[in-house]
């Protein structure tokens, strides 16, 4: 971990590039609830905050958040990775390409046509033909996973990085905050779409059948949406291990344990588990928010680069986006 | 010996790792309270695939087994440099 | 010989800006006869992450939790509307009490928004012009007290959300058919006792917030409305209800209804019409009768189109606040920067409305299935920054069709109208740069314009100022740095 060297102030600069604002909402709080902070940090540039326009030539902290869709977010990303001592990716779109990384099931020219009616704005920024994470193009220091990431936690790691102190972490998934009670699978099934307030409120969405993402996420949200009934949906990233180990995927790491819990031998049922999960629900589902991660697209039993294969060639889906089009340029007044 | 802890702030009683381990008679059992214990760790064989089935991470294997892949030093690779 | 010097001269001048202090990245352009005098004015959004596209093909019902990620700041009022757009495709109907969880939402958002824009970018811009530096902080030195009440109010806004929505930012709750679960009862305990708590908060802040408007009223006259349409949905009768109702396009100058439309259906197809323009990410948006020269149709959406369209915000001191800026602005309520000013009131409203709401427990029931799996649905609802469109098509349950129309898509075009009545005619020499900044973001942010939002969706390097030289044309000759 790089060195800062002791210092009464540090200079911090949050780079918004293609993102939501989210967590700049929550790193905003973070700063606005702690007054240490204030005092910790001087904002040097932050276009939601301050008014300055210009990065200064060098900054202690800087935060980045949001993917990198357009040419201009790339230089501006490698613009600050030259010019900060310690980088943060904030969120899981500045870690794995988050919600946006998702666009790329289709490629760009034929998304821009569907939504525009024509292939480039020629005026306004160029846009890269795929939507990259920020953590996979420059080396960064931190990774804050999560969408958005609680402001505590930023809290948390803003205050370490200017103390010095190494930032603690925790290594589980949601799994070890959800109150649902995991029980074995009686019949291996899996139910399209999330459940209704009808689904067992105490048992885990696995055992019931759902697909539920909270096994293979990394912890720190609290579980709030299998509390609401509502499975997890991945958005904290994927858990360390699964980054870490070559042979291991979102795909292979959920099916084992599913196959696990369905009584079924871990490896020797493993592509039978996986082919049913793939023909419920399609491959591109457990990838939402990891979608234009460069680390899950190379694993060698990956599923990333298939989902991606399998909704740009689907013929059917390539009809709607063209129909769309035509709505798009004005064409048709009547919406597909 | 390797030394097995199950975390039992994390673990969800699903005792996936005692129906998944692969040792002759299982190192996992399922405890009174419900938590799965280590009943027999001088069996594990150390493949971890109790790892890679537990929905939380909250098995930890200890002290276990390290595999170095022995290369020639320098001294001797270079010696071989010329060998035929 | 001649014919070169011919073309130095109707050379052309083009400056960009940065903006900050808004959500997102956005770019005013101006564009300069050769004198520098300014002929034309853009407002540029500068990239899309496509959420009208990607999922297309995936599980219709889980809609509702992937388009609050368009924004951050207002992502449970995108929650709200696509799931009141994916009820129609489903064919659902939600019970009334998963309605009121779904009002809570989107109302605790509205409580959030409206105290974060005038305190992280509205009441900024009202501290002197030459503050470098202008930021929420710097407003912090400048009155720490009235900081820390409105941090306190957005906090709360943040709460409500949390509870009835299950998380702060991208909540999750609302599911086509109702919710999928009822707050606990502690949560909402905890809720009520803080909203008696921070009473006094909400009143100071309020109260200071207006006061600082009010003594920078030269301020808000400096800047003439340059849109010409308004447009806010509201209650049959006119009652302020963010969620359900009737949409009216109205004339900023008489007040009068040009035209109405219904709030689900395909209904705003037949009023507005969205155009790709080639210098921005942002699909403009335009009245249908003036798609011809769209920029005479131009809309305004936010705070200020429902203190026109709205007869009673329901809550006493509300309405005597509207009434007391009416006396000093006159109605109907035209100016751009007054937007700010019934953020506050709409502060002191929903401040009130929830603190009512929260008292009542939600009762049974809160689900009722939907009943197919192909169809269609629009879900409109008003946003803190103003109407919001999310428009869905499904077949077998998979999503085929999606069109979002956020405000700040409807609104760019009004704050294009609104900077081109104030700079086209000036000439750009003779001011300062800091002079032609302060005023164009005092436009750009009386919107609190949603980038993210609008090109559902930074700056250059270090040069934020630049000048393009042009020729006729506007195609761009090269390019001189600025600092």
């Amino acid at each position: 971990m790089p060195k800062l060297p002791r210092k009464d102030k540090y200079t911090l600069a949050l780079v918004p590039l293609s993102g939501c604002g989210g967590c700049e909402v929550q790193a905003l709080r973070a700063i606005a609830l702690a007054k240490d902070l204030q005092d910790k940090y001087e904002i040097v540039y932050w276009p939601l905050v301050v008014e300055s326009t210009k990065l200064p030539d060098h900054v202690d902290v800087a935060m980045i958040e949001g993917l990198v869709r357009t040419k201009e977010n790339l230089e501006m990303l490698r613009e600050i990775r030259k010019r900060a001592t310690v980088l943060i990716a904030l969120g899981s779109c500045a870690s794995w390409g988050g919600i946006g990384g998702t666009a790329d099931s289709f490629s760009a020219r034929l998304s821009m046509k569907a939504i525009y009616g024509r292939e480039e704005i020629p005026e306004s920024s160029e846009m890269l033909p795929r939507a990259y994470a920020p953590a996979d193009l420059v080396p960064v220091d931190y990774v804050i996973s999560r969408c958005p990431p609680p402001y505590e936690h930023i809290m948390l790691t803003l205050r370490a990085i200017a103390e010095g102190k190494p930032v603690t972490t925790a290594d589980s998934t949601v799994c070890s905050q959800c109150p649902r009670k995991m029980k074995p699978i009686k019949k291996l099934e899996f139910k399209p779409g999330p459940p209704g307030p009808d689904a067992d409120p105490e048992t885990c969405f696995l055992s019931q059948g759902y697909l539920c993402l909270g096994s293979v996420t990394t912890l720190g949200c609290g579980a709030p949406c299998p509390r609401h009934g509502i499975p997890c949906f991945g958005c904290g990233g994927p858990h360390h291990e699964i980054v870490e180990r070559r042979d291991m995927d979102i795909i292979t790491a959920l099916a084992r344990k599913i196959a696990t819990l369905a009584g079924l031998d871990p490896t020797k049922d493993l592509d039978m588990v996986i082919e049913k999960l793939l023909k419920v629900y399609g491959a591109r589902r457990f990838y939402v928010f990891t979608f234009a991660s460069q680390i899950l697209r190379g694993k060698p039993h990956g599923y990333a680069v298939k989902a991606l294969v399998e909704t740009r060639r689907d013929p059917s889906l390539r009809k709607k986006l063209e129909e769309r089009a035509r709505f798009a340029a004005g064409e048709t007044e009547e919406p597909p | 010996m390797v030394k097995i802890t199950i975390v039992t702030d994390r673990c969800k009683q699903c005792l996936n790792c005692v129906r998944v381990c692969t040792a002759f008679d299982g190192v996992y059992e399922e405890g009174p309270d419900g938590y799965p214990v280590v009943a027999r760790p001088e069996e594990c064989v150390q493949c971890l695939i109790c790892h890679t089935v537990c929905p939380t991470n909250a098995i930890i294997h200890e002290d276990y087994r390290e595999t170095v892949l022995l290369n020639p030093d320098e001294k001797l690779a270079e010696r071989y440099r010329n060998y035929i | 010989m001649a014919q070169v010097e011919e073309k130095e001269k109707i050379r052309k001048k083009m400056k960009k800006l940065l903006m900050t202090l808004i959500e997102g990245h956005a770019f005013v352009v101006f564009k300069t006869r050769n004198g520098g005098e300014i002929e034309d004015v853009l407002y540029e959004g500068v990239d899309t992450r496509m959420f009208e596209t990607m999922w297309i093909g995936m599980n219709i019902d889980e809609l509702p939790r992937i388009t609050p990620m368009i924004c951050g700041v207002c992502s449970a009022t995108h929650h709200v509307a696509s799931v009141k757009a994916a009820d129609g495709a489903r064919g659902a109907e939600a019970p009334p009490e998963a309605w009121r969880v779904r009002y809570l939402i989107n109302m605790g958002i509205h409580l959030n928004n409206q105290a974060l824009h005038p305190l992280v970018f509205g009441l900024p811009d009202f501290l002197p012009i030459d503050v470098e530096k202008r930021s929420m902080f710097a407003l912090s030195r400048h009155d720490p007290e009235l900081v820390r009440a409105g941090v306190a109010v957005m906090e709360l806004g943040h709460k409500v959300v949390e509870v009835y929505g299950g998380r702060d930012i991208h909540p999750i709750n609302a599911i086509p058919g109702g919710v999928a679960r009822k707050p606990p009862r502690e949560e909402v305990e905890k809720l009520q006792e803080r909203f008696e708590k921070h009473r006094g908060d909400a009143r100071l802040f309020v109260e200071k917030g207006l006061e600082m408007m009010l003594n920078g009223k030269d301020k808000i006259d400096a800047y003439p409305p340059g849109y010409n349409y308004m447009m806010a949905l509201a209650g049959p009768n006119g009652e302020y209800d963010i969620v359900n109702g009737k949409v009216r396009i109205i004339n900023p100058q008489t007040g009068s209804v040009e035209a109405e439309f219904n709030d689900t259906g395909r209904d705003y197809l037949r009023f507005l019409k969205e155009y790709t323009v080639p210098y921005s990410y942002i699909r403009m948006v335009t009245t249908k009768w003036k798609a011809q020269n769209p920029r005479e149709g131009t809309i305004h959406v936010s705070a200020l189109a429902r203190a026109n369209v709205v007869k009673s915000y329901g809550v006493e001191w509300a309405d005597e606040l509207r009434d007391k800026l009416a006396e000093e602005f006159g109605k109907p309520f035209r100016h751009p920067l007054l937007a700010t000013a019934f953020r506050l009131v709409e502060v002191a409203a929903l401040y009130e409305l929830i603190a009512e709401e929260v008292k009542k427990p939600i009762g049974d029931p809160i689900y009722r299935p939907p009943s197919r799996d192909t169809g269609e649905g629009v879900g409109v609802i008003e946003a803190p920054r103003g109407t919001l469109i999310h428009h869905y098509k499904a077949e077998e349950g998979k999503a085929t069709f999606i069109n979002i129309i956020t405000p700040t898509a409807i609104n760019a075009a009004a704050i294009e109208a609104d900077l081109r009545r104030f700079f086209v005619g000036k000439n750009l020499g003779e001011m300062s740069d800091r002079e032609v900044y302060a005023h164009a973001a005092a436009i750009v942010r009386s919107y609190d314009p949603c980038m993210a939002c609008a090109t559902h969706a930074a700056s250059r390097d270090r040069i934020a100022l630049r000048i393009v030289v042009a020729d006729e044309d506007w195609k761009p000759i090269r390019m001189l740095k600025w600092r």
